[in-house]
């Protein structure tokens, strides 16, 4: 099982931004930016796309997958 | 601006407050020929009933927390859990429902579906506290 990994608090901070106002941004609660930067709940494709858009770069440099070892091809 | 959990207090706790004081009412009324406690119970089932349109129409004007995924999340699993405690049950009276017999008049409605709201309130917020906890 792979994990999601974000980088949205590294953008966030490297931008100088609060949670609160990311949120508004993105039309959501600051909670849900807590959690999601904490990797505790995976948002959907819309919220990431969305997230990603604010600071201007790829989807795939706000998010990237971990492979469980155990289930790495040999 | 209001919290979720504040405007899922207003719709769902005080609702479900509303209908279990209604149910329980008119359980009481219902064993009773006294028209000075049917007046009473009347009042006070109006009084609930007001404060909770009251409060509900405050809601309404204010702004509220935008609903996200992650509120709707947490709504759907309190509504599926509620759902599969009534499945539960339903199985557990199909096995043993011959040793009780199930008699449901409007005030017992009332109280379930009352007792049904607060608990999708309550199990909103646990799901809410338990995503949060679990980093804390």
């Amino acid at each position: 099982m792979s994990k999601l990994i974000t980088h949205i608090g590294e953008f966030r901070r490297a931008h100088n931004m609060k949670q609160e106002e990311l949120a508004e941004l993105v039309g959501i609660r600051r909670e849900t930016i807590s959690r999601l930067e904490k990797g505790l709940y995976n948002p959907s494709l819309k919220l990431a796309y969305d997230i990603a858009k604010v600071f201007g770069v790829r989807i795939e440099m706000m998010f990237e997958f971990e492979e469980d070892e155990n289930n790495m091809p040999t | 601006m209001i919290t979720l959990k504040s405007k899922y207090f207003i719709s769902k706790m005080l609702w479900g407050i509303l209908f279990v004081v209604s149910g329980i009412i008119k359980l009481w009324v219902a064993g009773s020929s006294n028209t000075s406690i049917r007046i009473a119970s009347d009042v006070v089932a109006w009084g609930v009933f007001l404060v909770v349109l009251a409060t509900e129409f405050y809601a309404e004007k204010k702004k509220v927390e935008p609903m996200d995924e992650l509120a709707v999340l947490n709504q759907l699993k309190a509504k599926s859990s509620i759902y599969n405690g009534i499945f539960v049950l339903m199985v557990i009276y199909l096995l043993f429902g011959s040793a009780f017999t199930l008699s449901i008049n409007s005030g017992v409605a009332f109280l379930i579906l009352g007792v049904f709201q607060i608990l999708e309130f309550l199990l909103f917020d646990v799901y809410e506290k338990k995503e949060l906890k679990s980093f804390e």
